[in-house]
């Protein structure tokens, strides 16, 4: 008894050019937080580097470590990352969810300001 | 496994070993189900402004234009400078009014060539998506924006 594989040869074939074209390589490997709906923007590519903030709506991470949203938390928190990073890098990255308010994000860019980190950027789901 | 193609009427038959082919785009097909991403993530670029004022940015602009996101879908924007203007835009159909907005920044690019930045505040309730889309529609006409109202 053969077996002819021929189909599945022609499926496989189709699979594969179907995810070779929407792999994706650009210069932005983040893995968003588990959780986090990403508001939708055009934008442009470039390559991230800074500190990372991810803001769910009940928790902000700064470089992976929670912080309560308290002036002081937030102060120490930015304090830590400036002391590893040279006074040239003034980036951080953040990723938050859509319905995260806007006082959240006061809070946060008002520490990080008064810590030397003055260029925001803000990751989006890319939208077409 | 094998599959046979016979060739024209007295041609040389051949088999043709599919079997390594299906393992590699078996092994392929895997690899790529795992690290494909189907969403593609891109960057907003804005400063920090404090204070509520307009941000010094290096190329300090002699005009501070800072546009403020209000309840309800209002825009309230202000031009402080050698002209002072302050006027409120009204949401259209339930919506914010980017049209006039822009067009309004447009004419005042016009008028000022060196109008390069603009700073975008918000009412404490205002929801981050609100505020992104307004950046990526600003971001069109001005290039440098920085969010303030701290």
């Amino acid at each position: 008894m053969s077996l002819n594989i021929t189909s599945m040869a022609d499926i496989f074939t189709i699979l594969l050019v179907f995810l070779l074209k929407s792999f994706n390589m650009g210069a932005i490997n983040i893995e968003p937080t588990p959780g986090v709906s990403l508001p939708a923007a055009k934008a442009e590519q470039i390559s991230v580097d800074g500190v990372r903030i991810d803001i769910t709506m009940t928790d902000i991470m700064v470089e992976g470590v929670k912080v309560p949203l308290t002036p002081d938390a937030l102060n120490q928190a930015f304090r830590e990352q400036r002391g590893r990073r040279p006074a040239s890098d003034a980036k951080i990255y953040i990723l938050s969810d859509e319905k995260v308010p806007y006082s959240t994000m006061k809070a946060l860019l008002a520490s990080a300001a008064t810590n030397g980190f003055s260029e925001v950027n803000l990751v989006v789901a890319e939208r077409e | 496994m094998s599959a046979s193609s016979g060739g024209d009427g007295g041609g040389l038959d051949f088999e043709l070993n599919l079997a390594p082919i299906i393992d590699c785009f078996t092994v392929l097909i895997t690899f790529l189900l795992v690290s494909t991403s189907f969403i593609s993530l891109s960057v907003l670029e804005a400063g920090v402004a404090m204070e509520g004022t307009a941000a010094e940015m290096p190329s300090t602009p002699p005009l501070s234009v800072i546009v403020q996101l209000g309840d309800a879908h209002t825009l309230n924007y202000s031009i402080n400078g050698p002209e002072t203007v302050a006027k409120q835009l009204d949401a259209k159909e339930g919506r914010w009014d980017f049209e006039s907005l822009l067009t309004d920044l447009r004419q005042l690019k016009e008028r000022r060539p060196d109008f390069k930045a603009i700073t975008i505040t918000a009412v404490n309730s205002t929801e981050y998506k609100e505020v992104v889309t307004v950046l990526e529609a600003v971001k069109a006409v001005v290039p440098e924006i920085t969010l303030g109202g701290f």
